[in-house]
């Protein structure tokens, strides 16, 4: 079904709206950012509705918000933003969605693309055992309840304590991956058990650990003080989140806020949208549980990164200082935070809802890492695994339109089972073999449903977020071997 | 000939992120364990799948619907928990807010079974159950 019906009218060329008045219950308007290609597409599919339906959230500050690689989810749009007010406004466990602190984190390497390549073959299929992925797999350990409590309090500083990584790894992740106000007493048995051996596992579907080189640099200097130094040189991208235990954290709460919806007097037009009031026993109780959530997907991307050094140290029988495998940043794209942003001139605290969406904060701001304070914070944004992805920069722009927020990722532009008939009797792995990318992958199918073909082209993307001054570009990278799950 | 439409026991629907299924049935004990099926059916390919172990789950929510994705998601947790997928299931016990599912299956492991992909959750968009040309029909959309 299309919502070709829907208004929509253009501010300029990278921003949309979609009028207060579009559909009955609107509280604000929808502002979307996208050039008229990316307009086209999104009309395709039912995500403008879903952006006007999350306009209706009790206490929404300013607008309900689409980035460029908006597309249809369940409940909120993927690549949907929304502040809601702490005082009259709710928290919607389903606008942060099932995977909560679903994100990306970066390493740069002492590596070139010439050094790396003939034992290309050979790292892809170590990493695809040391870092476990798909169904039915375990990681690497099984935690007892007090340890995986110590997780959800601490996150990624609990692997660093363990010896999984070094402080500074600490300092390059979003809220030093330690999200404030995690309470494990909030986590279901249920939730615990689901991710008690899932620590340093992938998951599957979009998940994927990518070996990349530089391919283009278009801010020096930004660049430079990201650790991106100059084309050919080796970078590794990992995208995955808080697997089964924050898959069940959502379900707990999504039950729960079903059942609190008539107690509070909300009215939503999707059931998935089920949200409580922020200030409520049950808004606190899920934020304490997302916020454990989001802590153990930290220390999940951290175990991967120390898996990550390790193998390659083994590989290349070089010290790890020698590897230089550093951090360049760690972003959430599925998260709800409170956050200080200043609407309408005036400074006020707020409940940021990120659905695929990511945090992108502008030079000059405190929560951005020292090094980077005088460039911004940088915001990842991965494509398809036959192209390339974007390192970007946030800005002022961000701050005052969007709470900080830009792009995710590419959007996909065909469902998986059309990817999969387009494909149908078409090897993908070998295709991308022959444009010197290897795949590993658990299936043939999973091949096909994430092939390039599934996705729009992520640098449209890029130049609408951009346009729009959301971001600037910083650096391109380009794939040289992707594990899947 | 494929079977038409209404014959068809479970099948998936167009969602451009994730994944929609729909299971039909002439009772609606019938189209929820199809339903579930067609779940097992996305992760792993069931012929693959022995039916040596057996279990009995009791769910519960608060209207029908929901009840829907309370046990597609309970089989999720048990996948995750015990790495357990059904080959088949039987409901025992049935009403609005309640079932009981007996499932007979085993312990998937990478290598011996095919698998396809994870689901991370069945989701309430979109959701119905109705009654049309004199089956029950289910519409569930999947997160992956």
């Amino acid at each position: 079904m299309s919502d070709t019906l829907l208004a929509l009218k253009q501010l300029d060329a990278y921003r949309w709206e979609i009028p207060p008045d579009a559909v009955p219950g609107m509280r604000v308007p929808g502002r979307v950012y996208a050039d008229e290609t990316l307009v086209a597409q999104i009309r395709a599919d039912q995500s403008l509705l879903q952006v006007a339906n999350v306009a209706m959230l009790p206490g929404i500050v300013a607008r309900s918000i689409a980035m460029p690689d908006i597309h249809w989810g369940y409940g909120f749009p993927i690549g949907g933003v929304a502040a809601t007010d702490p005082e009259s406004g709710v928290v919607s466990p389903g606008g942060v969605g099932y995977d909560i602190n679903c994100g990306v984190r970066l390493l740069t390497s002492h590596l070139d693309e010439a050094e790396i390549r003939p034992r290309l073959d050979a790292l892809a299929e170590r990493l695809f055992h040391s870092v476990p992925s798909g169904v039915g797999v375990a990681g690497p350990m099984r935690l007892s309840t007090p340890e995986l409590d110590d997780v959800l309090a601490q996150g990624a500083a609990w692997a660093v304590r363990r010896g999984w990584g070094h402080a500074g790894d600490l300092r390059r992740i979003e809220a030093g991956g330690t999200l404030p106000g995690a309470d494990p007493g909030a986590v279901s048995d249920r939730a615990k058990t689901r991710g008690r051996d899932q620590l340093g596992t992938l998951g599957s579907g979009n998940h994927f650990l990518e070996i990349q080189r530089v391919d283009e640099i278009f801010d020096t200097h930004a660049a430079a003080a990201f650790g991106l130094r100059h084309p050919g040189q080796v970078t590794i991208l990992i995208h995955c989140g808080s697997r089964g235990l924050g898959h069940q954290v959502c379900d707990d709460y999504l039950a729960m806020s079903s059942r609190a919806l008539p107690a509070y007097g909300i009215t939503l037009p999707d059931r998935q949208l089920a949200c409580v009031p922020l200030g409520s026993k049950e808004g606190r109780a899920y934020l304490a549980a997302m916020a454990a959530a989001a802590n153990f997907a930290f220390a999940n991307r951290q175990v991967i990164t120390h898996h990550i050094r390790q193998t390659l140290e083994q590989v290349f029988r070089r010290a790890g200082e020698r590897l230089g495998l550093e951090i360049v940043y760690d972003v959430a794209h599925n998260i709800a935070k409170m956050e200080e942003h200043t609407v309408d001139g005036r400074r006020r605290r707020v409940c940021v809802h990120r659905k695929g969406a990511t945090r992108g904060f502008p030079a000059g701001h405190p929560e951005v890492p020292d090094e980077y304070r005088a460039v911004g914070q940088p915001v990842l944004v991965p494509g398809d695994m036959g192209r390339y992805s974007y390192v970007l920069v946030g800005t002022e722009t961000a701050m005052r339109e969007t709470f900080g927020s830009t792009p995710h990722g590419a959007g996909r532009a065909r469902s998986r089972s059309d990817a999969r008939r387009l494909l149908k009797g078409v090897d993908v792995t070998d295709l991308l073999a022959r444009r010197g990318i290897i795949l590993r992958a658990a299936s043939r199918e999973l091949a096909a449903e994430e092939a390039s073909e599934a996705y729009k082209d992520v640098a449209d993307v890029v130049r609408a977020s951009d346009g729009a001054g959301l971001t600037r570009r910083v650096a391109r990278l380009r794939p040289l071997a992707v594990v899947k799950g | 000939m494929p079977p038409s439409e209404a014959m068809r026991s479970f099948e998936t629907f167009e969602h451009t992120a994730d994944i929609g299924l729909t299971a039909r049935g002439d009772t609606l004990e019938e189209l929820f364990a199809n339903a579930a099926m067609g779940l097992v059916d996305l992760i792993a390919d069931p012929s693959g799948l022995r039916d040596t172990s057996h279990m009995e789950v009791t769910v519960s929510a608060p209207d029908q619907e929901a009840l829907l994705v309370a046990w597609l998601n309970e089989l999720l947790y048990l996948l995750d928990s015990k790495r357990y997928l059904p080959r088949r299931c039987r409901i025992t016990r049935f009403s609005e807010t309640v079932l009981t599912a007996e499932l007979w299956g085993e312990r998937v492991e990478r290598g011996r079974h095919t698998l396809r992909r994870l689901v991370k959750a069945a989701t309430y968009h979109g959701l119905r159950i109705v009654h049309k040309n004199g089956r029950w029909e289910g519409r569930v959309v999947l997160d992956l």
